[in-house]
């Protein structure tokens, strides 16, 4: 059952259940379907309300403040760099938000993490394999067709062939697509197969329920295990009768709660419009949980702990990345149609310079190289992105329908950290070379495909002629070289960490199955798990990692 | 020391909550006034700081003439349609943005970052009430649409939307090569 603020008594006390899901996206959808099937009573907590498919689409600024969080206007900042994080906020999360292009994990950072002690995602686990096959297959991952890619994306096909280098229609899991032009709305068709109308569907057939608009206060941890720490450490130095009174004890402690999590959340009504005075009907929630899986997104994973005193070895909230993006804008002369709006938003990418193939000559084992997507946004959007104000600026809208847009999305080689009320986060030389060499090549291609202004996301830089591309790598602005400030306007819907994985407690948050290394019973499954970026969208990705951690889930339960 | 984006917003939070007057608990709107219509959500000062902003911003026909009364837009959008207390943050610009404009030529000379931040503060307001869906020309029937049609946006797509079998296709030989032809 899909439970929403009416549904809701005051107080209400769900539980004991087997598990209960903090966020229902990419990584809380999957863990909800899988754990539901294996028999287990699973309850999943959304911040964001339920939008049915009816109510999805159609307004970019109206479905903005039903489906996404507003970490678009608190953004990653550090001491020259900004970068506006966009993130799904709704029942379905940023599976529901997203444009929906697809990568699959790819095979070079399933390495990586193997060669740093996670190898179960490495060549040796056939299981990864399976997993790739099966989500594919549910999700209908295909690449758009050729008679598919709109005027506006046709132009990055065409920059990138004269230019000479290779590009891909992009995987979208999707049936029917019926190319409104709203896919960052919601899909109002359904035909987007997002975690909402797939797996958290199919979880509400295995029993589980959703709350939505419950935003979740704290987490209580009831009672240690005698696998948490300080505890196991404590019994290791402990034998006999010691060691039988302090199991006794921890028993005892365990007997009189109801399970080890409760969970403390605020249920509002996600689709009431909200006074300026704030004063909106709150109900409390209380859930009791045998097991917890942290999915909220890498901001909320990290400061529900926080907030919550977990902190184990102080690293909740370290290794935050994310793929830093600027955004390029063509300007075409009036008698090229492109109106971006309609058809599919973003189908063409090019990743000549992704360093994620190693039979290519551009590889770079370090990995931090760019991806380039086709892409345009709506009126709102495209209006803030172009430069400049007043009569200049209305010209510019004017022209909208002769406009392309390519995005440049670096792989940073960079980590910040979740604070309680920050993102700390810088930009490295390293990647401003890279968002440069990006900015240089999309403009290129723009020019390739007769663009008669190219609008750097450089702040002010804007190239009327091809033998202006060298302003790109000599912009400097006072001290700031590149895009290394703060008024680059860059954004990222992709982002990682605060709660990774890895070998060592010391250094990370869980090991290699998604389970906490200090507090047995306590899970992530979302994007906060990465302990690197991908380079490339990323939500099947964290649906993999997830579908892997739902398995190891069951295996290491079931075997308890 | 140099003004940064992060002491100058801590800086006029504190001053607001000093000078006020900010006080907006329990507003049940505000009656018409020979200067305002009646308000919902904005307060008529507001109202009317707005729309001398979107006059500055956006001086398109529609704007200066009042077919399109941008302020009025966002107070229907706050008092009926945004359902997100995060996007509350709106106002905390627009108050930011008041604030510094009567120091804004200092501000700019000081600390040129800000003042830019508070120009694309202004420029994200009064663009929500024009260009977005917040101008309310999502649910008018296009003849009656004043914004939209000045892009050339036609809109979200009706109910009864059904794609072209194919995109319309860009014919390569109308897009000459500037890099081939130019020589960069």
């Amino acid at each position: 059952m899909i439970y929403s603020f009416r549904d809701v008594a005051a107080g209400q006390v769900v539980g004991p259940v087997d598990v209960v899901i903090i966020g229902s996206g990419a990584g809380g959808g999957v863990m909800a379907h899988y754990l539901s099937r294996a028999g287990l009573k699973v309850v999943v907590l959304e911040k964001g309300g339920h939008f049915p498919v009816e109510e999805l689409g159609r307004k970019e600024v109206d479905m903005l403040t039903r489906i996404e969080a507003m970490t678009i206007f608190t953004p990653a900042t550090g001491k020259h760099t900004r970068v506006s994080l966009i993130k799904g906020e709704c029942l379905g999360g940023g599976t529901v938000a997203s444009e929906s292009v697809t990568w699959e994990l790819p095979e070079v950072v399933k390495d990586d993490w193997a060669r740093m002690g996670l190898t179960s995602f490495g060549p040796g686990n056939p299981k990864m394999e399976e997993y790739r096959v099966e989500l594919n297959k549910l999700l209908n991952v295909a690449p758009v067709p050729m008679e598919h890619h709109n005027p506006c994306n046709q132009i990055m096909m065409i920059g990138a062939e004269r230019e000479g280098i290779k590009w891909k229609s992009v995987d979208r899991p999707v049936e029917y697509c019926m190319r409104c032009g709203n896919c960052t709305q919601g899909c109002r068709y359904g035909v987007k197969l997002d975690s909402l109308t797939t797996f958290l569907t199919w979880a509400q057939k295995n029993g589980c329920d959703a709350y939505c608009g419950a935003e979740v206060d704290r987490i209580k941890i009831n009672f240690p295990g005698a696998d948490d720490q300080p505890y196991r450490e404590k019994l290791q130095g402990l034998q006999g009768n010691a060691r039988d009174d302090a199991l006794r004890e921890l028993k005892n402690r365990e007997q009189g709660a109801p399970a080890k999590f409760t969970v403390f959340a605020t249920v509002t009504d996600r689709k009431a419009p909200v006074p300026r005075d704030l004063k909106i009907a709150r109900k409390g929630l209380v859930v009791h949980a045998r097991r917890l899986v942290m999915a909220a997104g890498p901001p909320a994973s990290s400061r529900i702990l926080m907030k919550s005193g977990v902190n184990p070895n102080n690293v909740v909230g370290k290794k935050f990345t994310t793929h830093p993006t600027s955004f390029n804008i063509g300007r075409f002369d009036k008698s090229i149609n492109l109106n971006g709006w309609d058809g599919i938003n973003d189908t063409i990418e090019v990743h000549h310079f992704s360093d994620m193939f190693r039979n290519e000559s551009y590889y770079d084992p370090e990995r931090h190289g760019f991806l380039l997507e086709g892409a345009l946004s709506l009126p709102w959007g495209i209006a803030n992105l172009l430069p400049g104000s007043g009569k200049e600026h209305l010209a510019l809208m004017a022209d909208m329908n002769h406009m392309s847009g390519i995005e440049v999305n670096v792989k940073t080689d960079q980590h910040g950290t979740i604070t309680p009320t920050d993102i700390v986060f810088d930009m490295s030389e390293r990647d401003n070379e890279a968002m440069l060499y990006g900015t240089w090549i999309a403009a290129r291609m723009f020019f390739r495909a007769g663009a008669r202004q190219v609008f750097t996301g450089l702040p002010g830089l804007a190239l009327d002629s091809p033998s202006q591309l060298d302003e790109i790598f000599k912009y400097k602005r006072g001290k700031a070289k590149g895009f290394l400030q703060k008024q680059a306007n860059l954004y990222s819907g992709h982002v990682f960490g605060g709660l990774i994985m890895g070998t060592d407690p010391k250094t990370s948050f869980a090991d290699e199955t998604g389970e906490c290394h200090e507090i047995k019973g306590l899970w992530v499954a979302d994007g906060s798990a990465f302990p690197t970026n991908v380079g490339v969208n990323c939500a099947l990705s964290i649906m993999t990692v997830a579908r892997k951690i739902a398995d190891d889930f069951i295996a290491k339960t079931q075997g308890a | 020391m140099p003004l940064t984006r992060r002491a100058f917003i801590r800086g006029t939070a504190a001053l607001a909550a000093v000078v006020g007057p900010w006080s907006i608990a329990g507003r049940k709107g505000h009656a018409a006034t020979t200067s305002s219509p009646a308000l919902k959500f904005l307060t008529p000062s507001e109202y009317a700081y707005i729309n001398n902003m979107a006059k500055e911003v956006v001086p398109d026909g529609p704007v200066l003439d009042g077919t399109v009364d941008v302020a009025k837009n966002l107070d229907w959008f706050f008092a009926e349609r945004n359902t997100s207390p995060d996007f509350l943050i709106m106002m905390r610009y627009l108050r930011l943005i008041r604030l510094a404009d009567p120091v804004l030529p200092l501000l700019n000379r000081l600390a040129p970052a800000t003042g830019e931040d508070i120009k694309s503060f202004k420029k994200t307001i009064c663009f929500l009430g024009y260009y977005s869906d917040a101008n309310g020309e999502a649910d008018m029937p296009p003849e009656r649409r004043v914004v939209w049609p000045r892009l050339g946006y036609g809109g979200p797509k009706p109910d009864d939307w059904w794609p072209p079998d194919a995109e319309v296709r860009l014919d390569p030989s109308l897009l000459t090569d500037r890099i081939k032809e130019e020589g960069a």
